[in-house]
């Protein structure tokens, strides 16, 4: 056995099962496991965010902007500046990255372990029964698995046949693209003028990925539908106790008004070579060490203040936590 | 400055449309691996059957059923003719004279299907290949053979439906349900058929009716065939490690016997003695009689199917690819290796045994040997 199977895939499928045979119902199973693991891997989740949070306010600081127009035609110091200025405020760019890293094998695993949870050959069964630790589970008594989850078969991809319509309708696949768009868009970040790729990219993804995940809940067996709607909504759920989610982004005629806008005057779509020259140079020599750590909880608002920015941060940025 | 702004704008669009380029290329390739390692592909091992004369074996594997030669291994026919990937065929074919009954594992549905998966039965001419008729009727995967019996066929399914067909259209004649998957091949004295279910229960049905006779639970789900003794006992292996003996009328379990490892074959009888093997590499011989154990030997690997029945003894085959001969008393005699996992039950095909393997080297699918474990022939998946 490999180490991946016996570090992630074994312990997920034994823990898995054993929900089942205690509640005794698929889904509820789960369900339950995967408010757990999302549980377990909570405090990763809260660092990942603070750590994009203070990147995302490093990006509005006046100095990494300077330094920008500065050594826009030196790459190489303008990356030694920039490291500079993380190192002098404290900011590990790859603090953000780490936990959602870290927290990648899992969700793969949980994933693997849906999939070799719900067999459905004999070829299938062989290799969960090698999975069981013996001792812990008695397989005599979990198997069958009983699949059956409301309307569907967790086994199978999903549709809802209702009288009267020629079709099945995909309901799970339909909810996994909501669900999926609404995470998204709660969790997206407030638009970065400066960044116009950035806010491209953000914007693709709100559309693309509930694509993605709405062709994978339309294709692939509804056990998994079932994990990513439950995902999500945990997902939504973390960010909304975290004071992260803006419910304004669910609208869609809802136009926010860009963070930096507001706080430096600047119009989103001019250059930054324009704009940041002029601005920064209104900064007292305070600035250059804003209140900008790990322990604050984002509020854009006060970190322009604490900054003696041109403009302190009015209602349009306060939604943006 | 103007030019120098309208070029700086230029650059920053073809930059952005270099990343829309990037970031679409990136979701495709996504959405592909996610797919592939997403999807539950239909894999099991292959089922052959052989003609009661001996003279040919059938072979259903992924997307195709073969009819091959006994003799030489050479291939007589392919169903279907040109693969649908849509249908997978593992279940071992079921024969009549003039009927080939394959059932299929299903597959994902199309990418915008809105129809749930299908899962055909189908009837083939013995002679050509070609379909007499197809049952789409279950709502669930055929994992186990059909068994023809009299003018009917008994057909389980994995959706929990035992189908009574008739052999010439395929039509249903009566259903019968259990609470579970049906993964077992049934058997039938004429009048009941004999069937266990992954619910833990063995059922008893009647033939003529599809009525229940009786049902008498396993405590374990019911994976694999079952023999029955020559005054009706019925012996089979349940997913508890536990081989048991089950009187005729389903009123009691004479005996259980507990094995070391699980077991994952229908027991073999002869002569008032009950063979198995083990995934623990054991084979045992078990009184019929009592359930008390005659002798317990090792195996060269886990042996996960029935053995083969022949005069000189029992051929046996391992997951790890051995195919060795043992005698009535447990011992060893001569030992091959295939390069491939072996699953499939052997099978005697006139004076050979046939084997069936998965994952063999440069796409064997049978290999065959005499009984003295001289190769024969090998039949390849044509390309």
């Amino acid at each position: 056995m490999d180490i991946w199977t016996i570090l992630i895939l074994q312990p997920f499928t034994n823990v898995l099962l054993f929900i089942y045979s205690v509640v005794g119902n698929f889904g509820i199973a789960i369900i339950l496991f995967t408010i757990i693991i999302r549980l377990l891997t909570h405090p990763l989740m809260v660092k990942q965010i603070k750590s994009a949070g203070a990147m995302q306010e490093l990006q509005s600081n006046p100095k990494w902007k300077e330094i920008q127009v500065k050594y826009k035609n030196d790459k190489e110091k303008l990356a030694q500046e920039q490291m500079k200025l993380q190192k002098e405020l404290g900011v590990n760019p790859f603090a953000s990255c780490l936990p959602l890293l870290i927290q990648f094998p899992i969700i793969i695993g949980l994933y693997q372990t849906l999939q070799q949870a719900i067999v459905t050959s004999p070829l299938q069964l062989l290799s969960l029964t090698r999975h069981i630790y013996p001792g812990f589970l008695n397989v005599a008594n979990i198997i069958p698995i009983d699949s059956r989850f409301l309307w569907m078969d967790l086994g199978q991809p999903e549709r809802l046949f209702i009288q009267g319509l020629p079709f099945g309708i995909p309901t799970m696949a339909i909810i996994v693209m909501v669900t999926t768009w609404m995470q998204s868009r709660l969790m997206q970040p407030p638009a970065d003028p400066n960044n116009s790729q950035a806010n491209m990219l953000g914007g693709m993804m709100n559309i693309y990925m509930p694509l993605l995940m709405g062709y994978l809940g339309l294709t692939l067996a509804s056990g998994i539908s079932l994990y990513f709607i439950t995902s999500n909504l945990i997902g939504i759920g973390q960010y909304a106790m975290l004071g992260k989610v803006n419910w304004n982004n669910l609208n869609p005629f809802y136009k926010p008004q860009p963070v930096a806008a507001v706080k430096g005057g600047v119009k989103a779509s001019k250059p930054i070579a324009d704009s940041s020259p002029k601005e920064t140079r209104s900064l007292p020599e305070s600035s250059s060490k804003p209140a900008l750590t790990h322990k604050s909880n984002g509020s854009g608002a006060a970190k322009a203040k604490k900054a003696n920015m041109t403009k302190p941060v009015k209602s349009g940025s306060s939604k943006f936590k | 400055m103007k030019p120098s702004h309208n070029t700086t704008q230029d650059s920053e669009v073809k930059s952005m449309n270099y990343s829309k380029l990037k970031l679409i290329v990136v979701v495709v390739f996504a959405s592909i691996l996610l797919s592939a390692c997403g999807t539950l592909p239909s894999s099991s091992w292959p089922g052959v059957s052989v003609t009661p004369k001996g003279d040919f074996v059938y072979v259903a594997d992924a997307a195709s059923v073969f009819k091959v030669d006994a003799t030489n291994g050479s291939l007589a026919w392919r169903y279907p003719v040109k693969a649908d990937a849509s249908k997978q065929y593992y279940a071992a074919p079921e024969l009549s004279d003039s009927l080939v009954i394959v059932g299929d594992y299903g597959n994902s549905p199309s990418l915008l299907s809105t129809e749930t998966k299908k899962f055909s039965l189908i009837g083939l001419d013995s002679m050509t290949g070609a379909e007499k008729w197809t049952n789409t009727d279950a709502k669930g995967q055929w994992v186990a053979s059909p068994l023809i019996v009299g003018n009917m066929v008994i057909a389980p399914s994995a959706d929990g439906t035992l189908y009574a067909l008739s052999p010439s259209d395929g039509k249903v004649v009566w259903k019968f349900s259990a609470n579970a998957a049906f993964w077992a091949k049934p058997v039938s004295d004429g009048e009941l058929v004999y069937v266990p279910s992954m619910d833990h229960f063995l059922y008893a049905v009647n033939l003529s009716s599809g009525t229940l006779a009786w049902k008498v639970d396993l405590g374990a789900s019911g994976v694999y065939g079952l023999a029955v003794g020559d005054d009706g006992t019925i012996y089979l292996s349940t997913l508890g490690s536990e081989v048991l003996a089950i009187k005729s009328d389903g009123r009691s379990i004479l005996w259980r016997f507990k094995t070391k490892g699980s077991v994952w074959a229908v027991p073999v009888l002869k002569d008032g003695v009950v063979y198995i093997g083990d995934a623990n590499n054991k084979v045992y011989a078990i009184t019929a009689s009592n359930g008390q154990s005659k002798w317990e030997v090792d195996a060269p690997g886990p042996v996960l199917c029935a053995p083969a029945m022949t005069s000189n003894g029992l051929i046996f085959a391992s997951e790890t690819g051995q195919v060795f001969l043992m005698d009535f008393n447990g011992k060893l005699g001569w030992n091959k290796t295939i390069n491939g996992k072996l699953y499939s039950s052997p099978v005697v095909a006139g004076q050979q045994v046939v084997v069936g393997v998965t994952g063999g080297d440069k796409n064997v699918l049978l290999v065959a040997y005499d009984f003295t474990g001289k190769d024969s022939w090998t039949f390849t998946v044509p390309q």
